[in-house]
């Protein structure tokens, strides 16, 4: 089969079909955007995870006058209490999982608290000694925060255990809603970009249906027959994959890198590398999309 | 070259057996007509011989090739080895009298200098040589089919099935296209043709195989289109031209 040959009936398709082919661009550059911006979530959980997760630590605030007699019953934490703490964390159960820690006094937290909000006027009404004195762990694995909270629930001296990954979880949970969201219009703009494709590809059959029907008279095999077609379906949804690469590039450059990321310095956002990473997979699943779509399609028209 | 063994076929749509019991043996290089009424079966055995249809019963031998049992993916390769001429011509409206017949060989993969040579061939074969840039519809019926000869045997194919392939002409035109026909045959080409022409029929002279109710009703050397048939007036034919049963 020569080549020259196919592409011309190829061009000859997609010319006679320009407005189905025409939708069949818009359908994948819409759907294969949506798988685009799904992955990018993912990846911006990821990354998110990653860069804070690392940085998260598990604090154990300790009992201070003001504490509650609920979470303190025998009010401020003792010298011998705060040791016990320190020891606990040293201990052989505990020592693996913990990387370092270090103790925060009155005077530490208050320093921070004046640096935090040293424009606020709630300053003026705090002393050191509101504050809680407290023990900041960081984690040999953050996944396995569990442990060293349940082990320091309730001893005494010990007001509250908190994990810093439970704010982030919520965000998390936020973000993973939103990547679900976009799978899902993707899974729905996917299905319509499959039926669009092989509905295209039939009417382009039809209109041809004398070059077939001759095709077959004198021989021509199945596969010079149908590869046509498939390619038509295939340049149609790359063209419209290669939109949502490009799509996905101006989201992650502009959106995120010129307005979302200076907005909040402290995090860690998906960046142009990964939209790139994500482009060869978009492309991919475009034309396998199209291929099958096409060929099962016009093996079904040939067959009536 | 061409042999059917009891062949019988059923239509789903149509009661009763389409073919019964039909054989049929036809030597190289023969030229046969196929005659019978409309809807006797004739299209139907040359679609079987172009194995677009399969029998339910008996074998279908044609080229060495046993096409009860060919399967799907061999039958472009056996059909390189037919040409095939319809009432309708079959010519692609957008593609150049050259181009047409061209687009035969290059949907098969052939290189483009044998195309270069062997279309220009054929063209002056069909004396259509001068019209290669012309369009189908710059032509009459019977350079149309002269167009649809050309493709049909560009490729050398040792057998050429026409389906009332003069269907549409009128007496003159129809003479044309039988003497090159017979051409192509003298060349060593075994053709089968279906028709309804009488007096092509009779004026050829050939083996005539008439079909009657799904059946071989009679099979003669040097025949005419009626049995019997002594004189052009004798006997009054009163049968419509096959329009339905086409080959597809």
């Amino acid at each position: 089969m020569n080549l020259g040959f196919v592409l011309q009936e190829m061009w000859t398709g997609l010319k006679s079909n320009l407005s189905m082919v025409f939708s069949i661009i818009l359908v994948t550059f819409i759907s294969m955007t949506f798988v685009g911006v799904a992955a990018l979530l993912q990846l911006q959980i990821n990354e998110m995870k990653s860069y804070w997760f690392d940085r998260a630590q598990v604090v154990v605030y300790l009992c201070t006058d003001y504490s509650s007699e609920l979470a303190c019953p025998t009010g401020a934490v003792t010298e011998d209490q705060i040791q016990r703490v320190g020891l606990q964390l040293e201990s052989a159960a505990l020592a693996p999982y913990v990387s370092d820690y270090y103790f925060e006094s009155h005077e530490d937290a208050y320093e921070k608290f004046a640096q935090e909000f040293a424009d606020s006027s709630a300053l003026a009404f705090i002393t050191p000694e509101q504050l809680n004195e407290a023990y900041w762990v960081n984690l040999v694995d953050p996944e396995r925060s569990d442990l060293i909270v349940e082990s320091f629930l309730g001893m005494p001296g010990v007001e509250e255990v908190r994990d810093q990954r439970g704010y982030l979880d919520q965000i998390f949970v936020f973000l993973n809603i939103g990547s679900l969201a976009a799978a899902a219009v993707a899974g729905v703009m996917l299905i319509s970009a499959t039926l669009l494709i092989a509905t295209t590809i039939r009417l382009s059959a039809f209109s041809r249906r004398r070059e077939i029907s001759i095709m077959q008279l004198v021989g021509a095999s199945n596969f010079s027959i149908q590869i046509p077609f498939i390619l038509e379906g295939i340049i149609a949804a790359a063209i419209g994959a290669g939109l949502a690469i490009a799509g996905n590039y101006f989201l992650v450059d502009t959106l995120v890198g010129e307005y979302l990321a200076p907005s909040l310095p402290f995090t860690s956002f998906v960046g142009v590398d990964e939209a790139l990473t994500i482009a060869p997979y978009i492309l991919l699943s475009g034309v396998i999309l199209a291929t099958l779509a096409s060929a099962v399609s016009i093996r079904r028209y040939l067959k009536n | 070259m061409i042999r059917l063994e009891q062949i019988s076929k059923t239509y789903k749509r149509s009661q009763g057996l389409a073919l019964e019991d039909i054989s049929i043996d036809i030597q190289r290089g023969e030229f046969v007509f196929l005659v019978g009424t409309s809807g006797s079966g004739k299209s139907s055995l040359l679609r079987l011989m172009l194995r677009e249809e399969r029998p339910d019963q008996g074998e279908v031998l044609v080229l060495g090739e046993n096409l009860r049992r060919l399967p799907s993916r061999k039958v472009p390769k056996f059909r390189r080895r037919l040409g095939v001429v319809f009432q309708d011509f079959r010519l692609l409206p957008n593609k150049t009298v050259y181009q047409n017949v061209a687009f035969a060989l290059k949907v098969i993969g052939k290189p483009k200098a044998f195309i270069d040579s062997a279309v220009p061939d054929v063209l002056k074969l069909v004396g259509l040589d001068a019209k290669s840039n012309r369009f189908p519809t710059e032509l009459s019926g019977g350079e149309q089919q002269r167009v649809a000869v050309a493709r049909a045997v560009v490729n050398r194919p040792e057998v050429l099935l026409a389906d009332e392939p003069t269907g549409n002409l009128d007496p003159e035109t129809s003479q044309e296209i039988m003497d090159l026909l017979e051409r192509i045959n003298l060349a060593g080409t075994t053709v089968i043709m279906a028709t309804h022409d009488r007096s092509i029929v009779d004026k050829m002279g050939k083996r005539v195989i008439e079909i009657g109710g799904g059946k071989v009703v009679r099979d003669e050397l040097s025949a005419r289109y009626r049995q019997f048939d002594t004189s052009e007036n004798q006997i009054i034919t009163t049968e419509t031209p096959d329009q339905t049963g086409g080959l597809s």
